[in-house]
């Protein structure tokens, strides 16, 4: 890895995102350091989604810059995509192969060797109770089954960076708890977790950091603590979105006003 | 009344959108002008076609001829429109959950068949029933007959074949490579349909006005047949001919209660259709053993994009049929030449009616040697697998614009993927022809040559199109494999690339000699190639893959 040993996993700078006359984001900044599990929330249409994409490197930014592990991921989109590891709110994966031929396609993609490869589809597709229909096509997957699978192919190179938009939705209980274990697991060896959810009562309690947004800025960002204070990170959400965001923040801290490192 | 005319609009909103996908103005005009010149094509071909009958004394055959060719239209758009039409549509949970009758829901959909149905098949009809009116018989009674011919002959055979494709697709789905058993046997039956055809027409073309006497027999007889086998043609040509109410009403009737009939059988019993065609065939789980075997295979990201290539090309059918036929045109060529003989052939007047004697085609055996590579071209341009290759990636194009590969490496694996079988194709098809000593090795090479050279710089210049502006948003595979701008630039260029390349071939060939027309054809090979390498650059540095 050619990254700097001590730079962020991810680092966004004044990131600026527009569709035509609209601008979508508006000069974001945060950052995510190794270990940690980011947890990004906002209404529908804030701007979540069209941060993620610019982050694993779908679509291009239009201003601002945003690295991996130091990678700027314009610069050298490649190394920086080699990475990150992408898992979208709609599993949309090629039907004509079976389940075992994604993941395989996918490992060839990341060049992931033959051992490492086996053992993590193998332990993966068994934690996810998936193995019995790896074999199958996956136009016959159920949308958790494709959930699953996309899952098992973004861990499959054991990423830097792990970024999901909306992961949870599809699963059941049983392997919904699985993932975020395995994501514990993955912040735990040094990586690090992005994920949008609305569903706040899971990044309350997994998310050791977190990031509101609204109408294409950040109105909160910090530790979980410190940004839901004494109430729950719904209440806060509520205040925060309701009222804009301006002037002071939830719990009295001061909410950004103008542009600034979220760490 | 009114939620069915909801519906329909629903289903005619869906239809325009397929028509012109997108926003691209030139992009839509070329698929109007391509539609045109399509449409005027066919009705120059079956007015020619009824003429010919006319010719021959079988005028009176014509109602029953423009009939049969109705339905078969119908029964042909029907089958391949009833999957997302009728069955497997994505919008069938929305659908069936409003609060209106299911007979209503099923009888729009038909509807929308139907109406697509009687539209094509009106344009195989009328130039038809145009000749028998012009050339036979021309009464208020024959207009009226003809008028109601177009409206109601695709009623019946789109009710049976909404059922035949029901039946196939509730099979296909219960097999693993259904997709593909249903492409290879298409393709097989399409091989078989053209190596028919051909012996019919190398036949025909065979001796003078003893063949002329027997094809009119055959025809006569064809006729009869046709009339027999689909009686509402029977019924119209009784109608037409002899002014029969009887039989007129025979066909309205018909025409109205099969398909009320369908309609009825198809509303009762949709909902467990519908069930019966989204149970997928799932496989057995693997052994631990299989699992890890199968899991341990490795192919470089080059390999591996390649391979999932010719996956999404033998996963979607429309796909498949757009793109393989040309591979298939190609050998078939090679190999009825091969078999015939170039100088039999055209001693047959099977093309266009040619008939050289032995001693002409001596004299300009070069001159035909030399515009043989340009069919091969024409063949080329029908494998353009990669001009849509970006688009087709549809919702799943995050999977490739994710991925830790330079542009060059996708794209490189996506021409590879079309132009390497090409190339063989090609290859096999020069060698059988030089094998066969149809050709020496310089006709070989110009085969090979020109044939690549000019199929390499088209699908280029599609594929520079496709991954600049690619369209990821369809609906149907149909938007990109059809109608999409990327292809219609490759068949479109390639055609009067074809043309236009082998006319000059010919000309410099019976002016300047044989040489001047090798030099012409490989010169353009040779710089096929190197155009179509510089657009792959230039596409690699402007390319959008997402």
């Amino acid at each position: 890895m050619n990254s700097p040993a001590d730079a962020p996993v991810l680092s966004v700078s004044h990131f600026q995102k527009r569709y035509g006359d609209t601008i979508a984001v508006r000069d974001l900044s945060l950052t995510v350091e190794p270990g940690d599990i980011y947890g990004f929330i906002g209404h529908n249409g804030a701007g979540k989604t069209t941060l993620i994409r610019s982050i694993v490197g779908v679509q291009p930014i239009d201003g601002g810059s945003i690295s991996v592990a130091g990678i700027d991921v314009t610069a050298d989109p490649v190394a920086a995509k080699r990475l990150c590891a992408y898992v979208p709110d709609n599993p949309d994966v090629y039907d004509f192969m079976t389940g075992l031929q994604y993941l395989a396609f996918i490992a060839d993609i990341f060049e992931v060797p033959v051992r490492d490869r086996q053992a993590r589809i193998e332990e993966y597709a068994r934690r996810l109770e998936l193995t019995d229909a790896l074999a199958s096509p996956i136009a016959s997957y159920s949308h958790g089954m494709r959930q699953k699978l996309v899952v098992i192919g973004a861990l499959i190179h054991e990423p830097r960076l792990l970024v999901l938009d909306e992961p949870f939705v599809g699963l059941d209980p049983l392997v919904s708890h699985e993932l975020k274990r395995m994501l514990h697991e993955l912040a735990a060896r040094g990586g690090a977790v992005f994920f949008s959810s609305h569903v706040l009562e899971v990044v309350e309690k997994l998310c050791n950091k977190v990031a509101i947004i609204r109408h294409g800025q950040i109105v909160a960002a910090g530790t979980t603590d410190e940004v839901r204070g004494d109430d729950t990170l719904e209440e806060v959400f509520l205040e925060l979105v309701e009222d804009g965001g301006a002037g002071t923040g939830a719990m009295g801290k001061p909410a950004p006003s103008s542009p600034s490192e979220h760490r | 009344m009114r939620t069915f005319l909801i519906l329909m609009r629903v289903q005619m909103h869906a239809l325009i959108r397929s028509l012109t996908p997108g926003s691209r103005r030139i992009g839509m005009a070329l698929a109007v002008v391509a539609g045109v010149l399509l449409v005027a094509f066919a009705a120059l071909y079956l007015a020619v076609l009824g003429l010919t009958l006319v010719s021959f004394g079988l005028g009176s055959a014509l109602p029953a001829f423009a009939v049969a060719l109705s339905a078969l239209v119908g029964v042909v758009f029907t089958f391949l429109k009833a999957n997302g039409t009728l069955f497997g549509l994505t919008d069938f949970d929305l659908v069936m959950s409003l609060p209106v009758p299911r007979r209503t829901v099923v009888a729009a959909r038909v509807a929308a068949l139907y109406t697509s149905a009687m539209f094509m098949g009106a344009v195989a009809s009328v130039p038809v029933w145009a000749v028998y009116l012009a050339c036979v018989a021309c009464s208020p009674w024959a207009v009226a007959c003809a008028a109601l011919s177009v409206l109601l002959a695709p009623a019946v055979p789109t009710a049976i074949a909404t059922f035949l494709a029901f039946g196939v697709n509730a099979l296909a789905s219960r097999f693993r490579h259904a997709n593909l058993v249903y492409i290879v046997i298409s393709l097989i039956a399409f091989t078989a349909l053209v190596v028919v055809l051909y012996g019919f027409s190398f036949t025909a073309g065979a001796d003078g006005d003893a063949a002329m006497e027997q094809l009119a027999g055959g025809l006569a007889a064809m006729s009869s047949l046709l009339s027999l086998g689909w009686p509402p043609a029977a019924w119209m040509g009784d109608a037409v001919a002899n002014g029969s109410v009887a039989a007129l009403a025979a066909f309205i009737g018909v025409s109205l209660a099969v398909p009320a009939l369908a309609l009825e059988i198809m509303q009762r019993n949709y909902l467990r259709i519908n069930a019966a065609l989204t149970a997928h065939a799932r496989c057995r789980a693997l052994t631990a053993g299989e699992l890890r075997h199968r899991s341990g295979r490795t192919a470089s990201p080059f390999k591996a994009i390649a391979l999932k290539e010719f996956r999404t090309l033998l996963g979607i059918p429309s796909y498949a049929f757009n793109c393989l036929f040309g591979y298939l045109f190609m050998l078939v060529i090679a190999v009825a030449l091969s078999v015939v003989g170039l100088e039999g052939m055209l001693g047959s007047g099977v093309i266009d009616g040619v008939e050289l004697s032995a001693a002409e085609y001596r004299a300009i055996s070069g001159v035909v040697a030399n515009a043989l590579p340009w069919a091969f071209v024409f063949c080329g341009i029908m494998c353009p697998s990669a001009a849509c290759s970006v688009s087709i990636e549809g919702k799943n194009a995050w999977v490739l614009a994710a991925a830790p590969l330079p542009v060059r490496t996708i794209l490189g694996a996506k021409l590879a993927s079309n132009a390497l079988p090409v190339a063989a194709t090609l290859a096999v098809s020069a060698l059988v022809l030089l094998v066969s000593g149809q050709v020496d090795a310089l006709g070989a090479a110009e085969v090979l040559v020109t044939g690549f050279g000019a199929f390499f710089l088209m699908v280029n210049i599609g594929l520079s199109s496709d991954a600049r502006k690619p369209n990821f948003s369809w609906m149907s595979p149909n938007e990109v494999v059809k109608r999409g701008f990327p292809i219609m630039i490759v068949i479109l260029g390639g055609m009067v690339l074809a043309f236009g390349g082998g006319a000059v071939s010919f000309v410099l060939s019976l002016n300047l000699g044989v040489t001047a027309g090798v030099l012409w054809n490989l010169g353009i090979g040779a710089l096929g190639m190197l155009g179509g390498w510089l657009v792959f650059r230039f596409t690699c540095r402007t390319a959008r893959l997402a």
